[in-house]
């Protein structure tokens, strides 16, 4: 719109929040998904911990589009295998002043997805947290959190997990 | 959306200066904001697996290469690490990073974790190569190593900021609406240049560290799930004994239609080889994470008679 002469009021407010909700419009443009993949070869249930986790601390606010685990090639036999992203203190193993207890934070939810009875290639799980229903899920910036996969068989399965986990870019 | 502007005007009021210039400032505050979040912040997980003082340089080596027509400005870098305690540790960062930079981290047992960062500032642009090393001192023994690179890009690649300051009217104005008329023209201005937002570049590292004695058994599948990507380029590194082996990798798109290949030779004693800022330039046409029938897949096979020990590919996404 453009203003001319005698300014009416709703000309003013025409135009402010015409301004305003186009730059919200484009600033929107473009949410970005990130992939973040995790793989174990030869996964049983006494891997180490160390073995089969991925840390990681993003820089944006994520907002988790889905958790998949699944199987490669395997070994022999069945085995369940399960992805879980939880938040977590960055050093488990180091005690707060205030006593033995790890410190842990508000927004701390453990989330999993389990491929059951795998006994061959390509067997596959996910979860989709984008679901009108359910959980819904937001990994805050600077926050540490980890992936893992674990096994409840003593079968060695090569197994693949990821999350997706989608950025958005608002006004406010 | 609901417009949220300082001030509505109501029919009846009469106009008031400060309430006018408010609603301007606000304008130009918003696009303050907009221009601060034209970074996208992502980060790359580099998965060395475990390895000994005994291994080659190619154990623990990735190289990537940042695609035609971007840059990534790297901001910190971490390591988690599990090694023996005491044992002590130096990441690098180099290729084209200027002058390298370096994170030291010590063990802290084998499944104990130690971690370690620091903020970097360094700057990579279109066909640059970042490295990502580690070595130890003296006898070491790694039973797994994280190196994580966070790294921003800006959506508009470089674009220069809006320099929008809104208007400022003293009270005493009797001019005409031209003043507001060009004040709203060059915010709209500045506007239609933040919609010029690009993709956001990400960085996904499919690694393997299992060795294959016989390259023939190496016959590896990722999947990568739909996320309606554009598969900027392709980064592939091979380590082995020697070169009479060599892997050849295969992405393919949901439908099973090769969009990129490569195969890599290995360049012995451990030492890692890689082909580098392949252009792949492919879309994904589905962005159903959810389903499986929609993954695309990145297939590794080993072929030749020497030891493979470790394969990655490295893809340079933009949504």
């Amino acid at each position: 719109m453009t203003l001319s002469g005698i300014i009416s009021a709703s000309q003013l407010d025409s135009d402010f929040g015409a301004q305003r909700s186009t730059l919200e419009a484009a600033i929107q443009r473009a949410p970005s998904r990130a992939v973040y993949p995790l793989n174990v070869f030869d996964l049983t249930t006494s891997t180490a911990e160390s073995l089969r986790v991925l840390r990681f601390l993003p820089e944006d606010d994520l907002e988790v589009e889905s958790i998949a685990v699944f199987s490669g090639v395997t070994g022999s036999g069945s085995a369940t295998i399960t992805a879980t992203l939880t938040a977590q203190s960055l050093l488990a193993t180091t005690a707060v002043p205030s006593g033995t207890a790890l410190p842990e934070f508000v927004l701390n939810k453990t989330i999993s997805v389990s491929d059951g009875a795998t006994t061959g290639a390509g067997a596959n799980a996910r979860t989709d947290y984008q679901s009108t229903t359910g959980d819904r899920l937001t990994l805050k910036k600077g926050v540490p959190y980890m992936l893992t996969l674990s096994s409840d068989s003593a079968n060695a399965v090569d197994a693949q997990a990821w999350i997706v986990a989608k950025a958005r870019f608002r006004l406010s | 959306m609901i417009p949220l502007v300082p001030h509505k005007f109501e029919t009846g009021e009469t106009l008031n200066a400060a309430r006018l210039n408010g609603n301007f400032r606000a304008l130009a505050d918003d696009l303050k904001i907009a221009t601060d979040r034209r970074y996208a912040h992502s980060f790359a997980v580099f998965d060395f697996g475990g390895s000994n003082n005994g291994n080659g340089d190619g154990y623990r080596t990735f190289s990537v290469q940042v695609p035609t027509g971007y840059q990534i400005d790297i901001e910190s870098i971490e390591a988690y690490f599990w090694g023996a305690d005491g044992d002590a540790y130096t990441v690098t960062l180099g290729g084209d990073v200027s002058g390298g930079r370096s994170l030291s981290v010590t063990g802290a047992g084998a499944t104990v974790l130690a971690w370690a960062a620091d903020s970097f500032d360094a700057k990579l642009t279109a066909g640059q190569t970042l490295t990502v090393s580690y070595d130890g001192a003296g006898t070491w023994t790694l039973t797994r190593g994280l190196v994580i690179v966070h790294f921003r890009h800006n959506r508009f690649n470089g674009q220069a900021p809006s320099e929008y300051e809104g208007l400022e009217i003293d009270g005493t104005t009797t001019d005409d609406a031209t003043p507001l008329n060009n004040a709203l023209s060059d915010y709209a201005t500045d506007v239609a240049a933040e919609g010029n937002a690009a993709e956001a570049l990400r960085l996904v590292v499919f690694s393997m560290t299992k060795e294959h004695a016989v390259p023939t058994t190496l016959d590896y599948t990722f999947r990568i799930p739909a996320i309606g990507a554009r598969v900027i380029s392709a980064d592939f590194g091979v380590c082995a004994d020697s070169g009479s082996e060599s892997v050849q990798f295969d992405l393919d798109n949901e439908s099973a239609t090769q969009q990129v290949t490569a195969t890599v030779v290995g360049a012995g004693s451990g030492t890692m080889a890689t082909d580098l800022g392949n252009s792949v330039d492919s879309t994904q046409a589905q962005d159903d994470s959810d389903d499986s029938a929609d993954d695309w897949t990145l297939q590794l096979q080993g072929a030749g008679s020497a030891d493979i020990y470790r394969a990655y590919a490295a893809l340079w996404l933009g949504e």
